[in-house]
């Protein structure tokens, strides 16, 4: 790009730099996620079973069989479109691993750009792009994962870069350049909008910039009004003529992942304050915050009132729990690093203007020193740690030991009774039904979510055969996970004689139901 | 009195019969295609609602018997009509007069007002000098909007009065006396149907005032004011009953996300665009007084939609349409830098136009109504003794009335009855009890025989098939089922306290 390479045709200093960063996060991931077999999140392996059947038929699965015990998919099919194109040349394990580990980081470049664009200060733009690879939250939800999200983030910040950089060049002076990123804007907008639903998080985000703009009196431009009107205009042809009967059956939670009211109030946390900061980290979190409230009142520079426009729709949004608390945070953690970007061009500003001053010097470094350690005790720590929580949630050897025992002995379309985190690895594991899996957009049925609790807290063999019989199930795989799921102990019924043990790996036990339920017909 | 916006110079007075003449047939077909298709779907004529049934029943009983019910002998088990069945005497009237079957009457006088309406609405715009091309795209925003289409496909009190204040108008607005004298009795008989038109006539008259500065304007809204005075206690009532907004349910005026007669996301993306656009705009300070008036008439209408009455939205449909189509003009006149942004752009804009109306029309051949429920009452129908009522959920009321001809326990009409409040309680209990001695009670009580539950209802209701009254339902020493298909069941009580 012009303006990051010298007069030798060499990287710029400050650029090398982001690039080792960048590969020096890479690396961390990489060595994370290849040093463990398999994934932490039953989502994934809803990917891998995506993936894999482009890779076959060379298209997605529209309707499965065995989720939910046969249900439809409404699917963007991007991200396993570019997964299923390098598992031409990688197995499938591999992709699912390198891709997203490699793309993720990937804002670091873009954080640095904007940080650059906004305040010309190098030095503060370097130290955010680096805290921007350590998001305790986002590396959680992508290290041992195959998430959509690794892509989304930097196309989302992509977008955002392009919106700066349009609303600091002259419609006239620069038309070249301004059509230039009209163009990639163009470009990442349409490739967001088939990867995920999420863009219209984007469209929102631009309107309360118009409104935000609209209260400090700050005029917008030409070009960024285009941009909106194209974009509102594409969201709602795109997504009201490609989702109109998912709308028109499951409402405006389609946007947000279509998660149903009666699962988020299950699933989704509260925002709290205090679990934020150890996701987002607590520096991020509190001078992000600061920054925040320096920057809302008086007049500012347009960006500042994109920043802020960011970062109040992701609270909004989080504090009436639209979308799931680790969702929120992941865009949140990746907005907040930008916002505070503006924190830190104010302070390498003044330690440059003391620069000749001895005892600055020396402050200097005490500051920059004390920075970096707040930043690993806040963030390096904390990212360990939901790393390590993270690990746990991968199948042991025993789960997978049961998985692969059910593929080869239990009939096809068998049901298994299984926790919802379960429920897509026995589908890529062992290709049988579930009852319910943790891959909810659309599920209408309120009932599966009760039914299956009462299976695993149950005591009664006569309030859990009924149910057994109810969703056709023969099966029930019992673990810790499942005792620590619906925080009950092991449910006594399968010790009667009308379920058998079928295999057991340590604490993972596979019971199958002998007993028939008999019903009068009326 | 010219809207200036966007004039170019010409006169906007210009008659363009041509696009007129093309538009009233486009309107025809799009207003008649929803009740054709349903009908191809079903087989046979079901009406879009089961308010529309309600107007069938009355409509019929006054045809029958030559006067006004005051008493509904079905409705919550019997009980005396609040309203003034104004609309049904209507219908009964088309009917009797033209020879015309009462159900064609119900399916068609909507879409026969729709054309007279937009007729009128189109020399309305005549009368103002507007622009030749708002007011193409404001009708042809307005047709394709699902609020219109609603307002005339289905049967409703609304369409009649809206027809009214629109014929109202353009009398008022005529050189010759006698019609302005006309256009003041036809404003007398729109009371009869509710003080939601009312309030809009009292509030389009200011306008014209605020506007023209002519004092029958003046006066026809001090009229509608003292008229007003008479419909205090109804409005307080509808405030107390009406059931408030659920603001996190998200779909609460989209028709996109199934709200029934509900707004279209584009065009209210339009009317946002279109407000920005004309408060910017320097113009003349009258006009924007107008401005300033129409914006909080909106803002009144919409406080009267979520506090009092739904109805309310056919009203400001117009208001959001108006603004809507500054926006869409804007949209199409805006100076993009990049020429595929402006193609694209206005690409979407028309695919939205053409589709929105076309999946509205679509959606509207699956509305209830559906034919296994009809199939369901009409079996209940041959049962031996009509007396006994029909134990439901709220919205199948109506049509238990009207298929089974047996009473209901409570419908959407009852809530203006004095023991409403109690009732409902009571109903609420007997949804989610095991107690059969409670159910005992409630069914003597209420004289009730028969229950009738569809799958759709089941889901919304409860939470699994066991929970509560569905748990009763199940067991054969109380109830038996006699009727079975794949989404509707009907179950005979045939438990009794003490045996």
């Amino acid at each position: 790009m012009v303006g990051y390479i010298n007069n030798k045709g060499i990287l710029k200093r400050e650029l090398f730099v982001v690039f080792l960063i960048f590969l020096s996060i890479c690396i961390v991931r990489l060595f994370l996620a290849l040093s463990v077999e398999g994934f932490s999140s039953d989502n994934s392996y809803y990917v891998l079973r995506q993936v894999e059947h482009i890779s076959t038929f060379g298209t997605p699965i529209i309707h499965d069989d065995l989720s939910y015990m046969g249900r439809t998919y409404f699917v963007l099919p991007v991200f396993y479109y570019v997964l299923a194109f390098f598992d031409l040349f990688l197995p499938i394990d591999l992709v699912c691993k390198i891709i997203p580990n490699i793309v993720a980081p990937i804002g670091i470049f873009i954080v640095y750009f904007i940080g650059v664009e906004i305040t010309k200060n190098k030095d503060a733009a370097l130290f955010t792009s680096f805290m921007s690879g350590i998001v305790p939250v986002f590396l959680s939800e992508t290290v041992y994962s195959v998430s959509v999200y690794s892509f989304v983030i930097p196309l989302f910040l992509l977008l955002i870069f392009c919106l700066i950089k349009l609303s600091k060049l002259d419609d006239l002076r620069d038309a070249k350049e301004v059509r230039f990123y009209k163009i990639l804007y163009f470009v990442f907008f349409i490739l967001l909008s088939f990867l995920h639903q999420s863009v219209i998080l984007f469209v929102l985000f631009l309107w309360v910039y118009f409104l935000v703009s609209f209260v400090e009196g700050s005029k917008v431009t030409n070009s960024e009004i285009e941009l909106t009107l194209f974009s509102s205009f594409f969201v709602i042809w795109f997504f009201l003529i490609t989702m109109k009967p998912l709308f028109l059956e499951y409402g405006a939670s389609v946007i947000f992942g279509g998660v149903p009211h009666f699962i988020r109030y299950y699933f989704f946390t509260n925002f709290t304050l205090l679990e934020s900061m150890y996701k987002l980290g607590i520096i991020p979190v509190l001078y992000g915050l600061y920054s925040l409230f320096r920057f809302t009142f008086g007049k500012q520079e347009k960006y500042v009132y994109m920043l802020v426009s960011l970062i109040y729709l992701m609270l909004v949004l989080l504090w009436f729990r639209v979308i799931s608390f680790n969702l929120g945070l992941i865009f949140l953690g990746n907005f907040l690093m930008i916002v505070i970007l503006l924190h830190y061009d104010f302070l390498f500003e003044f330690f440059n203007f003391k620069k000749n001053n001895k005892s600055f010097a020396f402050l200097k470094v005490v500051f920059v020193s004390y920075y970096i350690l707040s930043f690993i005790i806040s963030s390096v720590f904390p990212s360990l740690t939901y790393l390590g929580l993270e690990k746990e949630k991968i199948p042991t050897t025993d789960e997978i030991y049961i998985f692969q025992y059910m593929k080869q002995n239990i009939p096809n379309g068998s049901v298994v009774v299984a926790i919802p985190d379960y429920g897509q690895k026995i589908a890529y594991f062992s290709n049988k039904k579930t009852i319910m899996d943790s891959y909810y957009f659309g599920v209408k049925e309120s009932s599966r979510l009760i039914d299956l609790e009462k299976m695993y807290t149950t005591s009664s063999l006569s309030t859990a055969t009924p149910l057994f019989d109810k969703y056709g199930a023969d099966y029930i795989l019992i673990s810790s996970k499942t005792k620590l799921a619906y925080n009950s102990t092991f449910p006594s019924y399968v010790d009667s004689k009308c379920f058998d043990l079928i295999t057991q790996k340590n604490d993972v036990f596979l019971f199958k139901l002998k007993c028939k339920v008999v019903t009068f017909e009326t | 009195m010219k809207l200036d916006f966007f004039n170019d110079g010409h006169l906007s007075n210009e008659k363009d019969t041509k696009f007129f003449l093309f538009f009233l047939f486009f309107i025809l077909i799009i207003l008649i295609l929803p009740s054709l298709l349903r009908f191809a779907k079903n087989d046979q004529f079901i009406l879009f609602s089961s308010d529309s049934y309600y107007h069938l029943r009355i409509g019929e009983y006054i045809i029958q018997k030559g006067v006004l019910p005051e008493f509904d002998w079905l409705s919550f088990g019997g009980s005396v009509l609040e309203s003034n069945s104004v609309f049904e005497f209507v219908l009964a009237s088309f009917s009797s007069i033209f020879n015309i079957p009462l159900l064609y009457v119900v399916i068609y006088l909507p879409v026969f007002f729709g054309l007279i309406s937009f007729v009128l609405l189109y020399f309305l715009f005549l009368r103002f000098d507007i622009e030749k091309n708002f007011r193409r795209i404001f009708l042809i925003l307005l047709a394709t909007s699902p609020v219109f289409l609603y307002l005339f496909c289905v049967s409703n009190y609304c369409y009649i009065p809206i027809f009214l204040v629109l014929a109202s108008l353009n009398l008022y607005f005529s050189k010759r006396r006698f019609f302005r004298v006309f256009a003041f009795l036809l404003l007398l008989i729109i009371p009869f149907f509710g003080y939601l038109f009312v309030i809009f006539g009292l509030l389009l008259f200011l306008l014209i005032y605020l506007k023209t500065s002519k004092r029958d304007a003046l006066f026809f809204s001090i009229f509608l004011g003292v008229i007003l005075i008479f419909f205090i206690k109804e409005i307080l009532f509808s405030f107390s009953f009406k059931n408030h907004f659920d603001f996190m349910s998200y779909d609460f005026f989209l028709a996109d996300l199934g709200y029934l007669s509900g707004f279209s996301l584009f065009s209210l993306v339009l009317f946002v665009i279109g407000i920005i656009v004309v408060f910017n705009n320097n113009s003349i300070s009258s006009k924007k007084a107008f401005d300033f008036f129409l914006i909080f008439i909106f803002l009144v209408l919409t406080l009267i939609f979520v506090f009092l009455n739904e109805n309310a939205i056919f009203f400001l449909n117009f208001i959001v349409i108006y603004y809507g189509t500054y926006g869409f003009l804007y949209v199409l006149k805006f100076d993009y830098g990049v020429f595929f942004f402006r193609h694209i752009t206005i690409f979407l804009i028309l695919s939205c136009v053409i589709f929105m109306p076309i999946f509205y029309i679509n959606s509207m051949t699956s509305f209830y109504p559906t034919k296994e429920a009809i199939s369901a009452l009409s079996f209940l129908h041959q049962t031996e003794n009509n007396d006994f009522a029909v134990f439901s959920v709220q919205k199948h009321g109506i049509l238990i009335n009207y298929f089974s001809n047996h009473p209901n326990v409570i419908d959407d009409f009852s809530y203006y009855l004095d023991d409403y409040l109690q009732r409902k309680q009571e109903i609420d209990t007997m949804y989610y009890t095991r107690n059969i001695t409670f159910v005992d009670a409630f069914f003597k009580k209420y004289n009730v025989k028969y229950v009738f539950l569809d799958q759709e209802s089941i889901k919304e209701m409860w939470l699994h098939d066991n929970q509560g009254f569905l748990f009763l339902l199940k067991d054969n020493t109380y109830f038996e089922k006699i009727y079975d298909s794949e989404n509707v069941l009907i179950y005979k009580y045939i438990h009794e306290s003490g045996k």
